[in-house]
């Protein structure tokens, strides 16, 4: 290790302030970074992680601080200069081109060859040399299109390295991965910091951050919090530190299943390139009964939640609610027999980002009674509507005519369940429910989902996380490339089990 | 952006497009001030000035106010035209059929009207008009809905499916064209049977304006009060939320496109019944500008009823007030100019969303390769 040695940063800010509005994103933030080290930075959503970040890649300007690397100063007035002093940020969201392939993605705007033509064998063979240089295998060949996200991940790393950045700024990475991917990834995140690199890790997830980090700063409201060495904070800790008050993690006390509310039986669907994505999947949820379906990402959960929501057309196979078919391919009539649906993409599919709150509470309804009378909207029974649920869900927005994209992920999603919930349906579709949120929102809608449950209704919870499966389950079914492996009840089910199941490595 | 923003930016739109237009009339070599104030009083604008007590300006009440009419018979139809770009464009569907759903409408109108005769052929042309105007529309959206067709494309060859066999039914000896006369023109539409005359002042003044007004009140509560307006709100700000929700997406698209031809459809029956009441052949070959002009009404009104009642009536002004230049501007010249003035506009419109993509002053600030030099020596 370099800590011995009073090293000069590689990357060191000082005092950033940004301000959008009267909202202060940042104010007066210092933080640095070392050859072969891991800083994680932590934070809610909307603590200013992204802002910060923004700013020391370049794509956003602070209104007051410095910013210095290797101890000279900087300013940063595009991405490029930040590129060209060898800073490199991986976005949550990734920025690649879908029709290129991963060589092509990688050498952009730095191409080898001519000024007019490009050496693609040259930009081929150094792409390969370079991923195999850092333990990062990709195929420079494939187009991006085809790769998984962990791979296109991985394209977004060696982008950075092969414009030879020495800090790499990683946001969220682990968000999209699977639980052995995240492994996989922490394991190349610390091998890229021994080689002498220094890393910016921004999460919300405490467990890889107290694994993997050698420093952590909180960020809260945009200012930094608190700062521990590794080993020196527990997660309870920084999560208390993230939110400013103790955490409580919702336990699940187990509670009597009642009659069946969903059958699905030998559901056999196609994905949208019309590859198998199902392949005769059969299980049943029960009044009162919280069913966790784990599993890999693209191992059929989107498909099984959208035939049942009735966005996806089913091949064969058959669903009932509450004894009654299922109305496929009807969204509305699916509602109408009381199943509610809380979207995976709760910003393509679960809210319009440009109404109003109250307009999005009355997405589901907007049509019948009590939000409209012989086709009339009845705005003032939607506005008190919307207010009194958003109170019941503590939903914080400055009122019901806010607009739905001025909330936190977190709010949107109370939001979302709010709406969802309002007829109280027998069954709840609940995908993803928590995925991209802090931990007090989390808290909430857990807490949320276990109520409407001891309230009699069933719930359907698919989730990438283990953890969230495990604390809320009551039988946990994992699937594994369109079919069930296992389907068992939590107390018979340990995450070992289920990590081997979802590898496919377990018969049911 | 609240409304007063949203509004005065059209505005500011709109004085930059008055400018712009300006500088082209000082390139023609003439003065843009003048050129304006006749536009104005062409358009019977200048009617406000002979209210001032003793009339300082001397404006001829009777000129001004026959003007200001031949303004309003021209706004009725393209607030129509205007309604059928602007309803469409709120589901997120580009509507450029206008042309056809207009003089389909008109075509059905008239026709039903003349057979029917004076017992109820006005309200039966009335009926025509919106049933012929719809289908067109609906078609497009029937295609777009069921089989994915994109709706720019197949009202574009709606149009010219419409637009030539009109000029087919019209033409010389064509089935429709007046078989006394001998002449491409249809039979006129009875004297009887037009629609109503509210004011006379040397040009009439027909009730066209109110069909309008009517519409477009219609409109407005439609997309501001109702479930429907409601659900193709959704649909033109997130059609996979609106799907996800359970709303007829499809059957929407249908409606929509429909109503939006009705619209035009009315638009038809609306300058037909009320001004020539005659349908000429050439007359519907050269009006690709209608549905265009509905367009950029809906544009610069931003798809508001409010907004495409007052861009309306902006552009009546232009073309009608545009017809009476005379010494400050070659009267050759004069639709030329009432287009280059629609044409910066709907560019600036363009523009101004462009504008807003690249994130305002700043963010084209941030992307320019400029330097300070001062902020490295810190």
């Amino acid at each position: 290790m370099f800590s011995a040695l009073p090293t000069v940063p590689l990357l060191s800010l000082t005092g950033i302030t940004k301000r959008f509005g009267n909202l202060v994103a940042n104010s007066d933030v210092s933080l640095d970074v070392r050859p072969g080290e891991i800083h994680a930075l932590l934070g809610e959503n909307g603590a200013g992680k992204s802002t910060l970040m923004n700013i020391a890649a370049g794509y956003a300007r602070a209104d007051e601080g410095r910013i210095e690397v290797r101890g000279v100063p900087q300013e940063f007035r595009l991405p490029a200069d930040a590129i060209a002093a060898g800073i490199g940020m991986v976005h949550q969201h990734f920025h690649l081109v879908d029709r290129l392939t991963v060589a092509e993605n990688i050498v952009l705007n730095d191409e080898p060859g001519s000024a007019v033509l490009i050496d693609y064998k040259a930009a081929n063979g150094e792409v390969r040399d370079l991923s195999e240089r850092m333990g990062l295998p990709v195929d420079p060949k494939a187009l991006v299109a085809d790769i998984s996200v962990a791979m296109q991940q991985r394209v977004e790393i060696l982008k950075t390295l092969y414009r030879k950045a020495d800090v790499l700024l990683l946001d969220e990475p682990t968000a999209v991965l699977a639980p052995a991917e995240v492994r996989d990834l922490l394991t190349v995140i610390r091998s890229l910091a021994d080689s002498g690199v220094g890393i910016v890790l921004i999460t919300h997830k405490l467990d890889e951050a107290t694994l993997v980090a050698d420093r952590l700063s909180v960020l809260r409201s945009g200012e930094i919090v608190a700062r521990f060495d590794r080993g020196d904070a527990s997660p309870a800790e920084l999560a208390q530190e993230m939110v400013g008050r103790e955490i409580h993690t919702v336990v699940a006390r187990p509670h009597a299943v009642g009659a069946t509310v969903l059958s699905v039986t030998d559901l056999e669907v196609d994905d949208s390139r019309g590859v198998p994505a199902l392949r005769g999947v059969s299980f049943e949820v029960g009044e009162s009964e919280i069913v966790g379906i784990a599993g890999v990402d693209g191992n059929g959960q989107a498909e099984l939640v959208g035939v049942l929501a009735g966005l996806v057309t089913p091949n064969s196979g058959r669903a009932t609610v509450a004894g009654e078919p299922l109305a496929f391919e009807h969204p509305r009539s699916i509602a109408r027999q009381g199943v509610a649906h809380v979207p995976a993409d709760r910003r393509k599919y679960g809210l319009v980002a440009d109404f109003t709150l109250a307009d999005n509470f009355a997405l589901r309804g907007y049509y019948t009674a009590p939000f409209s009378k012989r086709g009339f909207l009845q705005r003032g029974v939607i506005d008190s509507l919307c207010a009194e649920n958003m109170a019941h869900y503590g939903v914080k927005a400055r009122g019901v005519d806010a607009l739905a994209k001025e909330l936190s992920g977190g709010n949107q999603q109370k939001l979302i369940l709010a709406r969802e919930m309002f007829t109280s349906p027998r069954l709840l579709l609940a995908s993803q429910p928590t995925r991209g949120l802090d931990v007090g929102s989390i808290e909430t809608v857990h807490g949320r989902l276990l109520k409407h449950r001891d309230e009699g209704c069933g719930i359907l919870l698919v989730s990438f996380e283990l953890d969230e499966i495990l604390a809320l389950s009551t039988r946990v079914v994992v699937l594994f490339e369109g079919r069930v492996v296992l389907d068992r009840p939590r107390s018979e089910v340990s995450r070992e089990i289920l990590g081997a199941a979802m590898t496919g490595a377990v018969a049911a | 952006m609240n409304r007063l923003q949203v509004a005065l930016r059209q505005v500011a739109l709109l004085v930059v497009a008055l400018v712009v237009g300006g500088l082209f009339i000082v390139l023609a070599g003439y003065n843009p001030f003048a050129v304006y104030g006749e536009l104005l009083a062409g358009a019977g604008f200048n009617l406000v000035l002979a209210i001032i007590p003793g009339n300082p300006a001397g404006i001829s009440t009777n000129i001004a106010a026959g003007n200001l009419f031949a303004t309003i018979n021209v706004w009725g139809p393209l607030i129509l035209l205007g309604l059928s770009a602007a309803l469409p464009f709120r589901a997120g569907l580009f509507n450029v059929g206008s042309q056809g759903q207009y003089w389909f409408g008109a075509i059905l109108g008239v026709q039903l009207g003349i057979t029917i005769g004076s017992n109820g052929g006005l309200l039966a042309a009335f009926l025509g008009a919106i049933v012929g105007g719809a289908v067109c529309g609906a078609i497009a959206g029937a295609l777009k809905a069921l089989r994915g067709a994109n709706e720019v494309v197949t009202t574009i060859m709606i149009n010219w499916l419409v637009v030539y066999t009109g000029h087919f039914l019209y033409g010389y000896a064509g089935p429709f064209a007046n078989p006394v006369t001998q002449q491409p023109v249809s039979v006129p539409f009875p004297e009887g049977m037009r629609l109503p005359e509210l004011l006379k002042s040397g040009i009439t003044l027909h009730a066209g304006i109110l069909v309008a007004l009517v519409a477009v009140a219609v409109f407005g509560v439609l997309m501001s009060r109702t479930g429907f307006g409601f659900s193709v709100r959704t649909l033109g700000s997130n059609r996979h939320a609106a799907h996800y929700a359970g709303m007829p997406t499809k059957r929407l698209t249908v409606l929509v496109m429909g109503i939006g031809g009705a619209f035009a459809g009315l638009a038809g029956f609306v300058e037909i019944t009320g001004t020539t009441g005659q349908i000429t052949g050439s007359n519907i070959v050269g009006s690709s500008s209608f549905a265009f002009a509905g367009i950029a009404v809906a544009l610069l009104g931003r798809n508001s009823a409010v907004g495409v009642l007052l861009a309306a009536l902006l552009f009546a002004a232009l073309q009608s007030g545009s017809r009476f230049l005379s010494g400050s501007f070659p009267p050759e010249l004069a639709s030329s100019l009432s287009g280059v003035l629609q044409a910066v506009i709907v560019f600036l419109i363009g523009a101004n969303s462009l504008f807003s993509y690249l994130g305002g002053l700043n963010g084209i600030a941030a992307r320019l390769p400029i330097r300070k030099t001062q902020g490295a020596v810190e």
